[in-house]
C-alpha cells in the first residue's frame, strides 16, 4: 500500500497558485532555468539515453539545490552545476544498476537501421563509439568538445590531473574520429 | 592543429549526437518542477559542510555537543521503548475505550456492499465487485488497484493479479490486463508503477518485475527487473511509496529510490541484513523515508528520503518475525502496526529518534492489524477483528469504528476515503468525525 502525498501537493499548489514560492527557491530556479538545456545536453552525450539524462539532471539539479551551501558566495552556478551533473552521469554510468534498463548499443543500432528509431546512420555510428568509451574518456570529452571547457576545467571536474584530461581528451576524439571517417565511407 | 584546438567534426558529430538525443524543453520543466518540489519541502536552509570555512568554530563545537547528546537520548530512547514494549498482556487503553461513532443499523442500504456489514454500508456510496485487493492507490479522477480474481476452487491466487483503473466519478472500470504476482503499486512521475514478487503459481519470468504503465491507458511502457534487490532470503514482497515525482521500492533487505522516469534505481541501500523490508512509507514533506523490515527481530530504519542516508534505527520489539511493522508516517512521528502472535499492537514512533511516545500506545489489537495515512488522518485496520477505524493522527485515539468483515487497505485524499477489502473496492461517504 502506498502512502499517497496528498497533504504535501495540496500545500505546494496552494504556495504555487498564490504566487509565493520562498525567495531562495525562486533565486535557484532563476539560476539553474538557464543551465538545463545544456546540462541535459552533457547527459545525452554521456549516457546516450534521453529517459536517463532527464534523471541524472533531476538528480543534479537537486543535489545542487541540496549542496548549495558548498558554493562559493559570488561565483556563477554554471561550472559549479555542470561538475555535479558530469559526475552524476558519471555515478550512473559506473553505477551497479546501470545495467538494467540500459539498451544493449548493438540493439539499438539494430533497432534503429530496422526503422524502429528515426535516427542517422553518421549519429548511430558515433553513439555506438562513445558507447565503447570508458566512463572517464567519455565524461572528458564532452566536457571538452561540447561544453568547449579549458583542460584545467575538465581535469577539476574530472578529478585528475591536467595531463590525464588531456589524454583522455585525446582517446575520445580518436574513437569518434574513426567513426566519422567510417560514417563518410560507402557501406 | 595544437593541442588545445578541437577537432571541427568531432566537435560537430558530437552537437548532432546531442541533438538527436537530449530530452526537449517540457523535461526542463520537469526538472524544475520537481527542484520546486523539494526545494519547499527541505526549507530554503542548504545543508552546509561540517567543517565550512565561514562556520564560527562554537557552532561546529556546538554540532559535536549536539551530537553527543542526541546519540545519547537515541539509545536511551531505544531502551524507554524496550521497557515499555506491548506484551499481549498489554490493557486496553484509552484509544480503544473512546466512544465511537459507528454510523446506526441500515439493513438495508447498499445490498451489493459485500465487504460492509449493515452497520456501516451507509457510509459505502459504490461498491465495484473485482476479488480480492492486494494494493490500492488514489489518483486525481482515478483508482489504482491490484486485485487477485477468485478462482474456481475457492481463495485467489496471486498469479491470476490483474491491474484496473476505476473512474471515480462513475466507477468505471478500465482493465490493463493481468500482472502475475503483482504486490504493489505507486504514482509517480505521471506513471503508474506496479511491482510483483515470487508468489506460488507465478512464472520466474514475472517474478520480481517493475512495470511502468501509462497512467491513463495501463499500458505497459517499460518492464525491468528487480531482482538484484530481492537478497537470497526474502518474506516479503516489494513495497512502492511515491511522493509526486519520486519514488521509493523496498523490497529484499533493501531500500532503494528509482527514477520516477526510468525506474533505474538512483540510490539502494542494505539496511534489512537478514531480514526483508515489509513497510515503506514517506513523510508528507517527503523528507524522511521510514522502513520496516521483517526478521527474527524485526526493526525500523529512518533514512533521508532524498539521499538514502539513515538517520536512525530501532530493533526494539516489533513483534516477532510475524509479517514484520507495517508503517504510517506522519510529519515529525510515524505509526507502528505489528503482529505480535497472540495480539497484534500499533505504537506511535517519535521521527526524530524512533523512541516511542508518551501515551503512544493504542493496545489489543489481533494481528491483523495495519495502519495507513489518509488525507492527513491515521486510518487503521484490523482484518481478524473486522474493523476499521479513523484516528487522531497525533495520539491514535479512534474517531470512529466501521464493522469491515477481514478488514481492508485503506486510501483517502480530499476527493474521498476508498477501501479495498477482500471482494472489491468501496468508496466511502466522508463521515465527518473521523475529521473533527
Amino acid at each position: 500500500m502506498s502512502a499517497l502525498p496528498e497533504a504535501r501537493l495540496s500545500r505546494m499548489s496552494a504556495s504555487e497558485v498564490e504566487g509565493t514560492p520562498d525567495a531562495a527557491v525562486a533565486a535557484f530556479e532563476a539560476e539553474l532555468a538557464p543551465l538545463l538545456h545544456k546540462a541535459l545536453g552533457i547527459a545525452s552525450a554521456m549516457l546516450l539515453d534521453t529517459a536517463a539524462a532527464e534523471d541524472a539532471v533531476q538528480e543534479a539539479s537537486l543535489k545542487a539545490w541540496c549542496r548549495r551551501g558548498n558554493r562559493q558566495p559570488g561565483t556563477n552556478l554554471r561550472p559549479w552545476f555542470f561538475a555535479i551533473v558530469a559526475n552524476q552521469c558519471r555515478e550512473m554510468l559506473r553505477g551497479r544498476w546501470a545495467q538494467m534498463i540500459r539498451l544493449d548499443p548493438n540493439a539499438a543500432v539494430l533497432a534503429a537501421r530496422s526503422g524502429h528509431i528515426d535516427a542517422r546512420e553518421d549519429i548511430l555510428d558515433l553513439r555506438a563509439s562513445l558507447l565503447r568509451l570508458s566512463a572517464r574518456d567519455r565524461m572528458a570529452l564532452v566536457l571538452r568538445y561540447y561544453l568547449d571547457l579549458p583542460f584545467e576545467q575538465v581535469a577539476l571536474i574530472a578529478g585528475c590531473s591536467v595531463n590525464a584530461a588531456k589524454s583522455r581528451v585525446r582517446r575520445g576524439e580518436r574513437v569518434l574520429r574513426s567513426a566519422l571517417v567510417r560514417g563518410t565511407q560507402p557501406r | 592543429m595544437s593541442e588545445n584546438d578541437l577537432d571541427p567534426a568531432v566537435r560537430e558529430g558530437l552537437h548532432s549526437l546531442v541533438a538527436s538525443t537530449a530530452p526537449g524543453a517540457d523535461a526542463e520543466a520537469r526538472i524544475l518542477h520537481s527542484v520546486r518540489a523539494t526545494a519547499l519541502q527541505t526549507g530554503s536552509q542548504p545543508q552546509r559542510r561540517f567543517f565550512d570555512a565561514g562556520r564560527p568554530l562554537w557552532e561546529v563545537a556546538l554540532a559535536i555537543l549536539t551530537a553527543a547528546v542526541v546519540a545519547g537520548s537515541v539509545v536511551a530512547g531505544i531502551a524507554v521503548l524496550a521497557r515499555h514494549a506491548p506484551s499481549p498482556a498489554h490493557p486496553p487503553v484509552s484509544a480503544r475505550a473512546t466512544p465511537t461513532a459507528s454510523p446506526p443499523p441500515t439493513p438495508s442500504a447498499s445490498p451489493a456492499t459485500p465487504s460492509a456489514t449493515p452497520t456501516s454500508a451507509q457510509w459505502v456510496s459504490r461498491f465495484v465487485p473485482l476479488g480480492d485487493v492486494a494494493a490500492i492507490v488514489l489518483g486525481p479522477g482515478s483508482v489504482y488497484v491490484i486485485y487477485n480474481p477468485p478462482i474456481q476452487s475457492g481463495g485467489y491466487s496471486p498469479a491470476l493479479a490483474r491491474v484496473v483503473r476505476i473512474d471515480r466519478s462513475n466507477g468505471a472500470v478500465e482493465h490493463g490486463g493481468a500482472f502475475p504476482g503483482a504486490e504493489t503499486l505507486a504514482l509517480a512521475g505521471g506513471y503508474l508503477w506496479v511491482a510483483s514478487g515470487p508468489s506460488p503459481g507465478v512464472a520466474s519470468t514475472d517474478a520480481n518485475v517493475l512495470y511502468r504503465l501509462n497512467a491513463s491507458t495501463l499500458a505497459v511502457e517499460q518492464r525491468s527487473s528487480i531482482t538484484g534487490l530481492a537478497g537470497t532470503s526474502n518474506l516479503e514482497p516489494p513495497a512502492l511509496t511515491a511522493a509526486d515525482n519520486l519514488l521509493w521500492i523496498g523490497y529484499g533487505p533493501h531500500v532503494a529510490r528509482l527514477s520516477a522516469t526510468t525506474g533505474a534505481p538512483i540510490w539502494s541501500r542494505d539496511v534489512g541484513g537478514t531480514g526483508s523490508v515489509s513497510s515503506v512509507s514517506v513523510d508528507p514533506t517527503g523528507r524522511l523515508l521510514y522502513a520496516g523490515f521483517d526478521s527474527d527481530r524485526p526493526s525500523i530504519a529512518e533514512l533521508s528520503a532524498i539521499t538514502g542516508t539513515t538517520v536512525t534505527e530501532s530493533s526494539a520489539y516489533f513483534g516477532f518475525d510475524l509479517g514484520g511493522p507495517k508503517l504510517a508516517a506522519f510529519v515529525g512521528y510515524v505509526w507502528v502496526a505489528y503482529a505480535t502472535g497472540n495480539d497484534g499492537t500499533n505504537v506511535e514512533l517519535h521521527a526524530a529518534n524512533l523512541a516511542l511516545s508518551a501515551g503512544g500506545v493504542d493496545g489489543l489489537h489481533t494481528n491483523g492489524i495495519d495502519v495507513f495515512r489518509g488525507n492527513g488522518i491515521l486510518w487503521m485496520s484490523d482484518g481478524m477483528a473486522g474493523e476499521l477505524f479513523c484516528a487522531d493522527e497525533a495520539s491514535g485515539a479512534v474517531r470512529a469504528t466501521f464493522d469491515w468483515p477481514l478488514g481492508g487497505l485503506i486510501a483517502a485524499d480530499p476527493s474521498g476515503t476508498v477501501v479495498g477489502g477482500f471482494s472489491g473496492v468501496s468508496f466511502l461517504r466522508t463521515n465527518p468525525v473521523c475529521y473533527s
